[in-house]
């Protein structure tokens, strides 16, 4: 968005409607970007599970049989190459799936990285809404102050001869009102505008900051129990075939399914936002797009001097009100 | 253990291990350089942190480690920091920039693997022989290689190697975990155990060791002259034929109590790199019986 049109005072019809349509835009490609981060991430996530549930089964798995079969193997001479070159070591396997994990935490982080950004971006977004709509209240109550200075002008002047001095500078003074006037109601449906894509901008960035912060603290619960288990196989060394150091390993092992569980959890929250939150959403900005109410709402006929003194009231009127809570959120 | 600051530990832990120069009887100094510069914050910033260090051998642990190797892995360029971006986030801003910072820098560098056996063929007639070197970064120990040169009868290593297409030697799973766990056995009892197993002539084993890295006070039983100083360690055991005369240049370990296997001679020694002001007083503590002393550049 252009900070010289969102502050340009010759604001136009067309302007306000290419306006609106940029604003929709930039919402649907907003909701189809969290819709591609949620499926991104629910790739992340079960990468991320899957890896985890390798590393924990391997630790599980080859555990018994290999220990025995190292109690076995104490007994046997190795004189076969093929008996020799068939084993296999617990470390080395498990230093594998320590690897692939690590992997699917790394994306993991990096992609909570990208939902931060996402968030940090649509926040800012949050904020040009509100810098907008501040300015439309300042242009519509400025032009609605001058309209009144207008009235006030036209009220102490004699209308009496058609062609006379006064009757020329109060043609002009009405001319000047109904420029202002429509400038009122435009700046007033830009306001709306505002008003109105905000609660689908605040709702997206509150969508994009959830997922964030469940994808960070899954990130810090998988970064703890992969950390574990990476320094107890490192521990292990040359001794991961003696049983006991195994049995401690599966007992590390067993850290990792908190940090699953968490990241299944995860996984079917991202699926909620994406078959219920999004398509919410998503409907939401259609029906507005359709609708154009805050054009509607304030519409742009032919305006004279009495309904310009209403339209300069009402606008006044708003943008005392929109002190007023403004000095309540501060307040709060 | 002491926390040192990782930035200038990395920095000091590289500049040792360039003063040593370690040779192929070694893990790859070039890659365990690169690991490093990757996890210096200088480069990645706070991404890979926490630094995490191996208490007994004062090396950067496999969980530190293994954030870069993963990192490496990952393809997918990362989004870089839109603009004014540092100033509504600056935290993420500074994790976006090192992302991209450290993924140009991986692009185009060779990170040392925790675990690797390669294989080489210098040989197909009349005797087949092969060169096997097995990395491990293990706990306690440090970086390690075993090489071993084996020679048989030609074709014999076609159960333990595979030829790639592009002409590589590809070592078996089985042969990669057979040395897996023997990367610390005793090199005489390996030697005896692959002429006996696989059937073919070992006529050089070595073992290469980068580490331990002391730095700070250490332990009390740490000797004197390394207290409150740097000291890389390099250790290195040879097992070989064309070993004439065994000499034992290690004063941190006995000498081997096992007698040699006939036609065998056997080579130890200890180089390190300490600081500039501790190589003297290093090496009057050696008395002749330590390989190289070097100061740390």
């Amino acid at each position: 968005m252009g900070t010289e049109q969102t502050r340009s005072p010759q604001l136009t019809t067309a302007r306000l409607i290419a306006r609106g349509e940029a604003l929709t835009d930039r919402q649907t490609a907003a909701v189809a970007q969290v819709g591609r981060l949620v499926r991104t991430q629910q790739e992340v996530s079960r990468e991320l599970s899957d890896g985890m549930g390798t590393l924990q089964r391997r630790g599980a798995d080859v555990a018994p049989s290999e220990s025995a079969g190292l109690l076995a193997s104490l007994r046997r001479t190795f004189a076969r190459r093929q008996s020799l070159l068939q084993r296999r070591s617990v470390a080395e396997e498990l230093l594998s799936h320590y690897e692939v994990a690590n992997v699917a935490l790394r994306r993991a982080s990096a992609f909570a990285d990208e939902l931060r950004l996402c968030a940090v971006e649509m926040q800012a977004f949050v904020d040009e809404l509100y810098d907008e709509h501040a300015v439309a209240q300042a242009n519509a109550r400025e032009a609605a102050a001058r309209i009144l200075e207008i009235e006030a002008e036209i009220d102490e002047m004699d209308e009496g001869d058609e062609m006379g001095l006064d009757a020329r500078r109060i043609d002009a003074l009405r001319f000047e009102e109904r420029t202002r006037s429509t400038a009122v109601q435009l700046q007033r449906a830009r306001a709306a505008l505002c008003r109105q894509e905000l609660a689908p901008a605040r709702s997206l960035r509150d969508t994009v900051l959830s997922l964030h912060e469940d994808m960070a603290a899954c990130v810090v619960q998988a970064t703890a129990s992969v950390g574990s288990a990476g320094r107890r196989i490192q521990a292990l060394g040359m001794a991961a075939d003696a049983p006991m150091v195994v049995s401690e390993l599966r007992d590390s092992l067993q850290q990792l399914d908190t940090a699953m569980h968490a990241t299944t959890v995860y996984i079917a929250q991202a699926q909620d936002l994406l078959t219920r939150v999004l398509p919410e959403i998503s409907a939401d900005l259609e029906a507005r797009t359709t609708e154009r109410s805050w054009l509607t709402d304030t519409s742009l006929e032919a305006v004279e001097g009495d309904r310009a003194r209403l339209l300069a009231d009402q606008a006044l009127r708003d943008a005392a009100a929109a002190e007023v809570e403004a000095v309540g959120h501060e307040a709060g | 253990m002491e926390r040192p600051s990782p930035g200038p530990y990395l920095r000091a832990l590289r500049a040792a291990l360039r003063s040593l120069a370690p040779d192929r009887d070694f893990p790859a100094p070039h890659e365990l350089d690169a690991h490093f510069a990757a996890l210096d914050p200088a480069l990645s910033g706070p991404l890979l942190l926490p630094a995490e260090i191996d208490p007994d051998t004062g090396l950067p642990a496999l969980a530190w480690l293994a954030r870069a190797t993963a990192e490496a892995a990952i393809t997918a360029p990362p989004p870089a920091a839109p603009a004014g971006l540092a100033a509504r986030d600056p935290e993420l801003a500074e994790r976006l920039s090192a992302r991209v910072r450290l993924h140009a820098y991986l692009r185009d560098a060779t990170l040392h693997p925790p675990s690797r056996l390669t294989a080489q063929i210098r040989r197909r007639a009349p005797t087949e022989d092969v060169t096997l070197a097995a990395d491990r970064h293990l706990p306690a120990v440090g970086f390690t290689r075993l090489r071993l040169d084996l020679s048989g009868p030609p074709g014999w290593s076609a159960d333990v190697l595979t030829a790639a297409r592009d002409g590589r030697v590809i070592p078996t799973q089985g042969l990669r975990h057979l040395l897996a766990r023997h990367t610390l056995s005793r090199l005489s009892a390996l030697q005896a155990w692959l002429t006996g197993a696989l059937e073919v002539e070992v006529p050089r084993l070595s073992r290469g060791v980068i580490g331990p890295f002391w730095f700070g006070e250490g332990p009390p039983e740490r000797p004197a002259p390394f207290r409150g100083g740097l000291a890389l360690h390099l250790s290195r055991e040879i097992l070989a034929r064309d070993v004439r005369a065994s000499s034992h240049r290690d004063p941190l370990t006995p000498p081997p109590a096992a007698p040699n296997p006939a036609g065998y001679g056997r080579y130890t020694e200890r180089r390190l790199a300490v600081l500039p002001r501790m190589v003297a007083p290093v090496t009057r503590w050696g008395r002749g019986r330590l390989g190289v002393v070097v100061p740390i550049r």
